[in-house]
């Protein structure tokens, strides 16, 4: 298979965009990556599309890609709509790549766009709900609550069950339940949870387009409302709206550009969720997708630079920084505790801010991440460069099957200037 | 790229399965395609999973795929879920196809599922308007009154009129809008596509996995109830659930198979539509993406021995033999008259029974275009066989912006 390299990439600002449609977002983030690549929209061979919830939200269920592009005259080519939840941008990337890869195209898009928020909060919530099997919800959602239900916690203000689905996300007690399982196996603690959110919120003090660019502290975090216990808001990816978008190119069509700075592919992974048991932490979907991607490229763990992790929690962030082999099973809490993961670190983890403070559009965010990933390495990131980074890695979740994320996409980037 | 082999096929019988859910459908399909091929699930390596409408319905709006191949055992592997309103079938095959042409995968899965009947009425009829720019609904149809009423054309009185969307899907609208245009300016006649509703309801009569299964005469199609004029019930494809599937894989997977009848696949281009005007027929997407698959091909129009076209009315198909090539502009009514495009003829078209009468379920359509051209290309589709096929080709378009399909696929595939 062919070489694939990213020689463009540009994103909205993720935040509450309430006044804009999925086509202003989309439009921005087209004329802000077409920039960048400096190319024009006549040179796209085709375009990959992720969105998840604009049928939701505004009845468009079908050819959304087509609909978002119409206006910027981007039409006749091969337009792919695909999804894939919270891991839609990575597998319109991943899409992308494989369009080039295998030689039927030369230059494509890969866009991602997502509309969240809503005025009515229970519809916004319920959106969420629409990431698992809808038919098989309530024994999935006993199945996971009883992941923690024999553990011992004292929980300050007891435990508030009843609000799944209706004052937060659904997954927040997916991921709640998780973190409880991690605290009593391995003694993670909620102060270790505190930690990485607070990190992450001060990496984007540094981004601007990110959705929060306020730094919090260990204890501010710690002090907000809780979500579902440990879990505190700051320590949520908020909801969000946005595009963010790369241009994708052959080796051959890099040639013909006189000025770029391209990234070059070094793994591109798929995959789906297994019925692992919950113990089965080796057959771990980032475990098992990262040992692919870390083969495909000839390179390990230590030789990964900076990486932007699915933290739609920041458990999400301790858990993976161990599944992907940053850490030993069960130390995620420790090694975020010294400092490894903070800019300046050993390995810094969403130096954008992660999806808990950069934002998280659904179908946009595997797209984010690519966006951080590739002006970390370009040496672009301003005050939050990661110093003379050039091997990259991002990792994207999306939905819940079993014990695990029903999709992932896995991507190594390195820096090829 | 490398060479690709479809070598397995399975389908659900198209028709109103309203006690069945997506994944039981799904597992009907993908089962009969296992067998079919004569391998175990544990060989496909990745899989593209097409459907529109889980999430207007049940609200399953994300993961699908994943969802429905759970029951079966399919996880762990690449699960890619993918839409393209009526065209999404023939997408998830030509995901699966570059997958396995650009050497990712050797053994790859493409299924297409979708329920549209349900007890409310009015909810079904919606469903189709939203392969349209929602937002700006109006401002299309208008556009499309705008054509109509600059027409010199006769049109009855009891013309429905009002309802489109409620009463029907708003496509019926566009259909008859496009074959109104074509009649007024190239004096094609309902007749004509009563013949083509006649013919297609005759060949289905020879397929099990057929929606209808009975013959109707023209003049029985004639007298159906209006839709749109020129367009009668049963010129129109039903409201359908089901479920399709195909197996592919390379040259060098195929070789480790004891007995397979493998399809080979020459052409695959998938591409959407532009903002041409109705008059601009050259710019047509089907004008423009059978020519380029022709090229790819290595061969034209005059090649092919059997078709199924996206008749989504007998108007669609009417229009995509001349797009394709199968006649000149403006003799697609003709060339039906003619006998061609029927069983025996020249160019047999739709002989599972097309849209209009194997049925239409919507992300599941374009792969039941693909299982009827690969058991035809096989010899193995009994009374409706087309003698001594080598060469098929299949056109799946979906969803409408301006005056075109918003996305199609064509394929064109060759017995081995």
């Amino acid at each position: 298979m062919r070489n694939v390299y990213v020689i463009g990439v540009g994103m909205t600002k993720f935040d509450r965009h309430w006044e804009r449609s999925i086509k202003s977002l989309a439009a921005e983030a087209l004329e802000k990556i077409l920039a960048d690549a400096d190319i024009g929209k006549d040179v796209i061979d085709a375009v990959y599309f992720s969105n998840s919830n604009w049928g939701y939200q505004s009845d468009q269920h079908c050819i959304r890609g087509q609909v978002a592009l119409r206006d910027q005259k981007i039409m006749g080519i091969p337009i792919y709509n695909l999804e894939n939840a919270c891991a839609g941008g990575a597998t319109g990337f991943h899409c992308a790549w494989l369009g080039i890869a295998s030689g039927l195209y030369d230059c494509v898009l890969a866009l991602g766009a997502e509309k969240m928020y809503d005025e009515d909060k229970v519809k916004m919530f319920k959106a969420f709900w629409t990431g698992i099997d809808i038919e098989n919800m309530v024994p999935h959602m006993e199945m996971l609550q009883a992941v923690s239900k024999d553990i011992d916690f004292e929980i300050p203000g007891g435990d508030d069950a009843e609000g799944a689905g209706k004052n937060r996300s659904a997954f927040m007690d997916v991921y709640s339940a998780f973190t409880r399982f991690h605290m009593n196996k391995y003694g993670s603690t909620q102060k270790q949870l505190a930690v990485i959110a607070s990190k992450n919120h001060f990496h984007s003090s540094m981004n601007p387009n990110a959705q929060y660019q306020n730094k919090m502290s260990v204890d501010e975090v710690l002090a907000a409302r809780s979500v579902s216990w440990p879990l505190t808001v700051p320590m949520c990816a908020p909801v969000g709206d946005g595009s963010a978008g790369a241009v994708l190119c052959s080796a051959d069509f890099l040639k013909k550009l006189t000025s770029s700075r391209p990234i070059k592919v070094r793994a591109s992974v798929l995959g789906s969720g297994t019925n692992r048991t919950l113990e089965e932490e080796d057959l771990d979907i980032a475990w098992r997708l990262s040992r692919k991607a870390y083969e495909i490229a000839g390179v390990g763990p230590e030789d990964i630079d900076v990486a932007e992790v699915h933290d739609a929690t920041s458990f999400g962030e301790l858990h993976q920084s161990e599944a992907i082999g940053f850490c030993p099973m069960g130390e995620g809490g420790p090694f975020a505790e010294s400092g490894a993961t903070t800019l300046g670190g050993k390995i810094p983890i969403n130096v954008s801010g992660g999806l808990e403070s950069r934002g998280h559009p659904i179908g946009a965010s595997g797209l984010g991440q690519i966006h951080e990933l590739v002006t970390q390495l370009r040496h672009e990131a301003g005050p939050r460069q990661v110093e003379g980074c050039k091997l990259a890695m991002a990792e994207n979740g999306g939905g819940n099957l079993a014990y695990e994320e029903a999709a992932m996409g896995i991507h190594i980037l390195e820096r090829a200037m | 790229m490398q060479d690709v082999f479809i070598i397995g096929i399975g389908t659900t019988r198209f028709g109103k399965h309203l006690e069945r859910g997506e994944k039981n459908l799904v597992a009907e399909a993908v089962n009969l395609c296992l067998t079919d091929a004569g391998v175990s699930k544990d060989a496909i390596q990745s899989a593209w999973f097409s459907n529109s409408m889980w999430g207007y319905f049940s609200d399953q709006h994300c993961i699908r795929g994943q969802v429905a191949f759970q029951p079966l055992g399919i996880e762990g592997i690449p699960i890619t879920n993918v839409e393209n309103a009526c065209a999404g079938g023939s997408t998830a095959f030509h995901h699966a196809w570059y997958g396995v042409a650009g050497g990712l995968y050797d053994c790859a899965l493409a299924v297409g599922v979708e329920k549209l009947y349900s007890e409310d009425r009015l909810k079904t009829f919606r469903a189709y308007s939203t392969g349209v720019d929602v937002e700006n609904i109006e401002s299309q149809f208008a556009a499309w009154r705008s054509v109509l009423d600059g027409l010199e054309l006769e049109v009855p009185e009891d013309d429905a009129g009002q309802g489109a969307g409620e009463n029907r899907s708003a496509f019926m609208d566009v259909y008859a809008g496009m074959s109104r245009w074509h009649m007024a300016t190239y004096g094609t006649t309902q007749r004509q596509m009563a013949l083509i509703a006649s013919k297609n309801h005759f060949h289905s009569s020879m397929n099990p996995n057929a929606q209808f299964q009975k013959k109707m005469g023209v003049d029985e199609i004639l007298a159906g109830r209006p839709v749109v004029f020129p367009l009668t019930v049963p010129m129109c494809a039903p409201v359908g659930d089901g479920s399709a599937a195909a197996i592919l894989c390379s040259g060098a997977f195929l070789k480790r198979l004891k007995a397979s009848r493998p399809v080979k696949v020459l052409a695959s281009v998938l591409g959407s539509g532009t903002g041409r005007h109705i008059s601009d027929e050259k710019k047509d997407i089907g004008y423009r993406l059978s020519r380029q698959a022709y090229e790819i091909a290595g061969i034209g129009p005059e090649d092919i021995h059997l078709a199924e076209v996206h008749d989504a009315t007998s108007f669609g198909e009417l229009h995509q033999t001349e797009a394709l090539g199968f006649c000149p502009f403006g003799k697609g009514g003709e060339f039906a008259e003619s006998g061609a495009t029927a069983l025996g003829g020249k160019l047999p078209v739709n002989p599972s029974g097309g849209l209009e009468s194997r049925g239409h379920p919507v992300g599941a359509s374009g792969l039941g275009q693909l299982h009827e051209i690969v058991t035809q290309l096989r010899h193995e589709a009994g009374p409706r066989q087309v003698e001594n096929c080598r060469i098929g080709l299949a056109e799946n378009g979906g969803g409408n912006i301006g005056y075109e399909e918003a996305a199609m696929c064509i394929h064109i595939l060759e017995r081995v």
